[in-house]
């Protein structure tokens, strides 16, 4: 799952003190340890060998492997967190109606919605019995791309060729795969990665991509800085809308910026966004963002 | 017999009609799962849920309550308010499947101590009538696999722990989920306090109700509503205690006979007839409970 920023701003807020209702609980996601202690915090990124919790001490990383359970403060999340638990062990059916249990808290969130159609695109590949041998060769040969692992996690397009699939879907060298249907690919063995992508001819995929962009001034003098307007949404600092500056940086409305020059917004307000992009003005700003990409997989004719 | 109310009742009704039939005269007790918070902390949408209530005669309401921050605690109490001023009683719903194993007791006995703090915290009429587990161990897919006694035994010890704190703020009711199968398969059945039984028997011993979830949807014949749950009912007589038969709406499950989602209004309102009419003599009978209100909006919209 991507990165979380929901209720950040309580643990800015010093959430641990609020209390209220109910009175014996803290709003805060528990992680409990297979050696009998617990975190309180907030999950705010789930991989596969890992979870990073934010706490009021800073981030800390937990490995699953030590995790005995893991319970958030949305009900939701709860049965989102088993689904994925269910598919990774292989169990569909079980993943799909721990999904439906998360959708009928909120059948809108993009989590849930990602949840859904990524259990049932592996329950189609079961279904139709669908495989490829050498995952990462049927990348390079059907959609044009190689995968590269990185040390910080999710993999690299090392190579997109021209012309492809890959390249008319918009990827590009360097664009880091980051999720699959809102599965976090970080982390994972680059055949594992190219399993995921690849899949029926005509089915869909999600993919949210990681790219690397600079904004400046100076590419289109006159324009109005920064060329994009920011908003602050549950899934974090988003393009509300772009400018001519904005969108000659090769930005989109929808992207979500988690980076401006290599500061993380995670923790970021709104109006600090915007002060430190006044502070910027005029200067080459390097944007981290996120996109997330709809996908119509390529046949045996994909190339 | 059956025939002749469900005649009656459709043309008394009619497709799209807001009402339910009954064979005295007075609409079928309903019931309904709410899960999404939101229909409380949104004005709008809690008026819109109360004016459906009052259309669809929903007497009893299990509501998702947990964890919820302050702002949301305030807003609670005052659906509760208008809830109670409607008539209609509200049972705080929460639930996870690892709340039935053993070592994580401490999070639902919590959750229960906060409903009963937010209770004495506030006016009678803005407090929950109920407790309500949704729990489904079985969702535990591997675990319940390899040791469903565990999780039973989990769930069972749970509920009496939770039972204890509502024993001491009577009128404060106690309602569990149960699936229809925990009482037609010989395989779940437990000794539990000496005594061997099928969970949903041991349950009904010590709550108050149990709101079966008998997703069929068709009411007769042998793999229909009314055989899923006579046995729940039989029990419940004898014990003195409530069940709801719970019905799914959901459209797009599977397999689909699980489900009215996607049918007509006329045949849902059709087979709750026959339920009804099965049902309603049994003193244990508390009504039907739709599961739920996203999902039954669509179908009788």
């Amino acid at each position: 799952m991507p990165p979380r920023t929901r209720l950040l701003t309580l643990i800015l807020g010093g959430w641990l003190l609020v209390g209220g209702w109910p009175v014996t609980s803290a709003q805060a996601d528990e992680i409990y340890f297979t050696s009998g202690e617990s975190l309180k915090g907030l999950v705010v990124e789930e991989h596969v060998d890992r979870l990073v919790v934010s706490t009021v001490d800073g981030e800390r990383v937990v490995w699953r492997r030590d995790v005995d359970e893991a319970f958030f403060d949305d009900p939701e999340r709860n049965y989102l967190y088993l689904g994925d638990e269910a598919l990774e062990a292989g169990d569909v059916h079980g993943a799909v109606a721990l999904f439906q249990k998360a959708a009928q808290f909120n059948a809108e969130l993009e989590e849930v919605r990602d949840a859904l159609r990524r259990a049932d695109d592996r329950r189609r590949k079961l279904e139709t019995l669908w495989e490829v041998r050498d995952p990462e060769a049927a990348l390079r040969k059907h959609w044009g791309l190689r995968l590269a692992p990185t040390t910080g996690g999710a993999p690299k397009i090392a190579v997109v060729t021209t012309p492809s699939f890959a390249e008319r879907a918009g990827l590009q060298a360097d664009d880091q795969v980051m999720a699959i249907w809102g599965a976090s690919m970080a982390y994972r063995p680059v055949t594992q990665v190219a399993e995921w992508l690849l899949g029926p001819s005509g089915s869909a995929v999600k993919l949210l991509i990681q790219r690397d962009l600079v904004l400046s001034a100076s590419a289109l003098p006159g324009g109005k800085w920064p060329g994009f307007e920011p908003a602050m949404t549950p899934a974090g600092l988003t393009v509300a809308e772009t400018g001519p500056l904005g969108a000659a940086a090769g930005l989109r409305p929808g992207d979500r910026i988690v980076a401006i020059n290599g500061h993380a917004t995670r923790y970021l307000p709104l109006a600090s966004v915007r002060a430190l992009l006044d502070r910027l003005k005029g200067t080459n700003v390097s944007l981290q963002i996120q996109r997330a990409l709809f996908l119509t997989r390529p046949g045996e004719e994909g190339t | 017999m059956i025939g002749r109310l469900l005649l009656a009742f459709l043309l008394l009704c009619g497709p799209g009609a807001s009402c339910l039939p009954a064979s005295d005269g007075s609409p079928v007790p309903l019931a309904m799962w709410v899960w999404d918070a939101r229909h409380i902390t949104s004005q709008p949408a809690r008026d819109q849920l109360l004016a459906f209530c009052r259309t669809q005669h929903i007497a009893t309401l299990y509501v998702t309550a947990y964890q919820l921050p302050p702002d949301d605690a305030a807003l609670y109490r005052v659906f509760l308010r208008a809830a109670h001023h409607q008539g209609i009683s509200v049972q705080a719903l929460a639930g996870d499947p690892r709340w039935a194993l053993s070592r994580y007791h401490h999070l639902p006995l919590a959750w229960a101590e906060g409903i009963l703090a937010f209770n004495q915290a506030g006016r009678p009429e803005e407090r929950f009538d109920g407790l309500h587990t949704d729990i489904e161990p079985y969702l535990l897919t591997k675990a319940w696999s390899d040791h469903p006694a565990q999780l039973l035994g989990g769930l069972l010890n749970l509920h009496a722990k939770i039972a204890d704190r509502v024993a001491d703020h009577r009128p404060l009711q106690l309602g569990v989920d149960v699936p229809f199968w925990f009482d037609d398969d010989p395989a779940y059945l437990i000794e539990w306090h000496g005594q061997v039984k099928a969970p949903s028997h041991h349950l009904l011993d010590v709550a108050d109700s149990e709101t079966v979830m008998d997703y069929r949807n068709y009411a007769e014949g042998a793999d229909g509503a009314i055989a899923l749950a006579t046995q729940e009912l039989d029990y419940a007589d004898q014990v003195g205690k409530t069940v709801f038969i719970g019905q799914e709406t959901q459209p797009d499950l599977f397999p689909s006979y699980i489900t009215y989602g996607g049918k007509p209004a006329a045949y849902w309102w059709g087979e709750v007839a026959k339920l009804a009419a099965a049902f309603r003599g049994r003193k244990s009978f508390g009504g039907v409970a739709v599961h739920h209100y996203d999902s039954y909006r669509k179908l009788v919209g």
